[in-house]
């Protein structure tokens, strides 16, 4: 079925959409400082850095991104890195130790994700819907490194393997295909490779260990093609062209089984729209889904 | 399957005979590990999973007494997910809590009303976690 929703989003929408992945790293790294002060046995430690990590909470989740957020960013490091240098030395030995540390490394590992990832998006947005060249091999590799993570994050829940032959009864198996009309490079907007990357999550996480995700991107010389297909859950056929709607499975979710991807389907959906492309969902509850979109080439080249 | 087990407590007192049992649900491997120090420091015996799939297993193994959902769980509503998880739990009493992102304005009576026992908005505090703990115990204490 093709989708023809008609999806208008205000700005701040369409910002929250972009940003949603940010707050919850926000939240974590809130919570993370506040389990450090408590290591540290200082309810007052960490001020600036709690301070800034709660201006820039708000700024995100009101949909705000600009220059003061980044410089907020780029702030918050060095702050956090004298007022935990302070706070240790205040501590003494009166501190959890190992608790110090394994907060102090997650708060790290925060920010250096948090950092990189508002660079992505400004990056995006500076480059708008530009088409750009891309490395075949580097696309190939850039999702098999997100598989990798994925799995690795299950801690041995499933594993994701890419030969029939060695799949067992909880392993997800994923045919992943990528290629351009030269053979080592397509051109496309960088903005899909992140709503291929957020289809192909989608797919992983509405079908169960034991499923098969099937993903496929082509670039030919009338268009890109992106297919991503599983044998998961599926969308019942009245929910079809509602799932691109902001916000539709957060106010579903409570009442009603929902197959929604959160932001995912919506950010397909109005990214392929603004590219000129078209896009159709295939489903059958219970039997999975299969997400088509179709961007032609600008300027037919 | 592989399910995660108890947590250890840095403290080393938990395991006891009225350590409250919790099992936190959320997709975030973060979200996951922050939630579980955050109990292990209030003295919780703590159980951790991806999806309500895995916390099923969980609730048939383990006497839980407070279950942590995040809301934005793929392919369950939150209404199914309670009614599986309290027909798994049997007779023990089992309370659950929706843990929210807020970012699309959730509405906390609308959980309630779902059979929820609560909801936290994130981020979740310690403090947030401990008046909850305390007002569902307070809540089990007055029941018959």
């Amino acid at each position: 079925m093709e989708i023809t929703t008609e999806v208008k989003l205000t700005p701040e929408q369409r910002a929250k959409m972009e940003l949603h992945s940010f707050l919850n790293i926000l939240n974590v790294l809130l919570g993370e400082l506040q389990m450090l002060r408590l290591d540290l046995d200082q309810p007052k430690a960490l001020p600036e850095s709690t301070r800034m990590a709660e201006s820039i909470l708000k700024a995100v989740a009101d949909g705000r991104l600009d220059e003061g957020l980044a410089w907020e960013l780029a702030s918050i490091n060095i702050f956090f890195d004298r007022e935990i240098r302070d706070a240790r030395a205040a501590a003494g030995s009166v501190g959890r130790e190992p608790g110090i540390q394994e907060s102090v490394d997650n708060l790290n590992s925060i920010l250096r994700v948090l950092t990189l990832r508002l660079e992505e998006y400004r990056e995006r947005l500076r480059i708008g819907s530009s088409w750009l060249p891309h490395s075949v091999e580097r696309l190939t590799e850039t999702y098999l490194k997100f598989l990798a993570a994925v799995e690795k994050n299950s801690r041995g829940r499933y594993h994701i393997i890419f030969n029939v032959a060695a799949q067992e009864a909880n392993d997800y198996l994923v045919n992943l295909k990528i290629e351009g009309p030269g053979g080592d490079t397509l051109v496309m907007p960088p903005v899909m490779q992140d709503v291929f990357r957020d289809l192909i999550a989608n797919a992983r996480k509405y079908t169960p260990p034991g499923g098969e995700i099937t993903a496929g991107l082509i670039q030919t010389n009338q268009e890109l093609r992106l297919v991503v297909e599983d044998n998961g859950c599926g969308i019942p056929e009245a929910e079809i062209g509602k799932v691109v709607e902001f916000g539709y499975r957060a106010q579903e979710a409570r009442n009603r089984r929902t197959m929604g991807g959160g932001f995912g389907l919506t950010r397909a959906y109005t990214t392929t729209r603004d590219l000129g492309g078209r896009m159709w969902i295939e489903s059958e509850e219970g039997r999975g889904a299969k997400v088509i979109i179709h961007i032609p080439m600008p300027g037919g080249r | 399957m592989d399910v995660k087990t108890v947590s250890e407590s840095r403290s080393k007192s938990l395991s006891t005979e009225n350590s409250i049992r919790a099992l936190v649900i959320d997709d975030s491997l973060m979200s996951r590990r922050l939630s579980e120090r955050m109990l292990t420091h209030l003295q919780c015996q703590v159980f951790t999973t991806e999806d309500v799939e895995e916390s099923l297993e969980v609730l048939r193994r383990e006497s839980v007494d407070v279950v942590f959902s995040d809301v934005d769980l793929p392919g369950i509503c939150g209404a199914e997910a309670n009614r599986l998880m309290r027909e798994t739990a049997g007779g023990h009493a089992l309370s659950i809590v929706a843990v929210s992102g807020q970012a699309l304005g959730d509405d906390r009576a609308e959980y309630l009303a779902i059979g929820f026992d609560d909801y936290l908005p994130k981020p979740v505090s310690i403090e947030a976690f401990r008046d909850c703990l305390k007002s569902l115990k307070a809540r089990t204490d007055e029941q018959p």
